[in-house]
């Protein structure tokens, strides 16, 4: 009997000691669940899928969000959900009223002009995203954090179209 | 304090104006600046001129202000995302208004304009960081 209840221990400590390499790897998942979403890692690539040259011909470029995110908006179960697909119709309702803006500056500018409009348009497409990258990062979970990246894209490309608005009426 | 803040809200409509006729600034006055200057009622351009400077440094201080309690609201990994988003909006603002004031460069009121663009995206960020650090 004592022989058994020592190799029962045996067996415990044998089983802890099996157990114990794996606890540290049991921590990552708690703290890589924030990363599961692409945004918020602060070292992970900018959400900049666009490449960095917006040519005269071609729209702004709709940043990614969260596209790692599975959200069904034809058929959204929660709240949170259909919030969430409320804030990126509304996003890209706006991005395309500043497209609609943007390239009719465009067209009354000289090419010297648009070629400077296209270095500001680049770096305000830097600032939105960095910008909504901090934004965002400030709630928890990732529907959540979505609804206020898709949220604060939107009020900057709003913002933005009536900067533009505002330099395409005559000096 | 409150008398530059004062200031600056009443000479917005003069930038304003300003810049509604920045073609028009090669004829303002050339004046030398008085000894001491009343921002109040700058006419002339280098008053102007200067003064816009002035509330552009107000304003560039008042963001300070408030992006520094703001940083010491967060922790180091939103502190790191907001120096990010900071200096990416430094960038932003400077091109942008480099391209706003394009049509004045070379004109005595070229400083003003500079300013006045500068001032207004100071501002606002300042209000968009004030509501971030309110949520």
């Amino acid at each position: 009997m004592k022989r058994l209840l020592w190799f029962v221990a045996l067996l415990l400590a044998i089983g802890a000691g099996c157990r114990s390499p794996e606890t540290p790897p049991a921590l990552p998942p708690a703290t890589s669940s924030p990363a599961a979403n692409p945004t918020a890692s602060a070292t992970s690539p900018p959400t900049v899928t666009y490449t960095p040259t917006v040519s005269p011909p071609s729209p702004i470029p709709t940043p990614a969000v969260n596209s790692a995110q599975t959200v069904d908006c034809n058929n959204p179960q929660t709240q949170e959900v259909i919030d969430r697909c409320a804030a990126e119709q509304a996003y890209n309702a706006a991005d395309a009223k500043l497209n609609q803006v943007y390239q009719q500056l465009r067209a009354s500018l000289t090419s010297s002009e648009q070629a400077q409009l296209t270095e500001v348009e680049t770096a305000w497409l830097e600032f939105r995203d960095r910008n909504c990258d901090f934004e965002s990062s400030q709630v928890t979970g990732e529907i959540r954090q979505s609804t206020v990246r898709y949220r604060c894209l939107e009020a900057l490309t709003q913002d933005r179209t009536a900067e533009l608005q505002a330099q395409a009426e005559p000096l | 304090m409150t008398i530059t803040k004062r200031f600056s809200l009443l000479a917005l409509p003069l930038l304003t104006a300003a810049t509604a006729t920045a073609i028009g600034a090669a004829h303002l006055t050339q004046a030398q600046p008085a000894p001491q200057i009343d921002c109040e009622n700058a006419s002339d351009t280098p008053s102007i001129n200067y003064c816009a400077g002035l509330f552009y440094e107000e304003a560039d201080k008042a963001l300070n202000q408030t992006y520094q309690q703001l940083q010491s609201t967060l922790g180091s990994d939103q502190q790191e995302k907001l120096v990010a988003a900071q200096r990416a909006w430094i960038e932003y603002r400077d091109k942008n208004c480099d391209f706003e004031v394009r049509r004045s460069i070379g004109g005595t009121g070229y400083p003003a304009y500079l300013s006045g663009c500068l001032e207004r995206m100071t501002e606002k960020r300042t209000i968009e960081l004030q509501r971030l650090q309110a949520n």
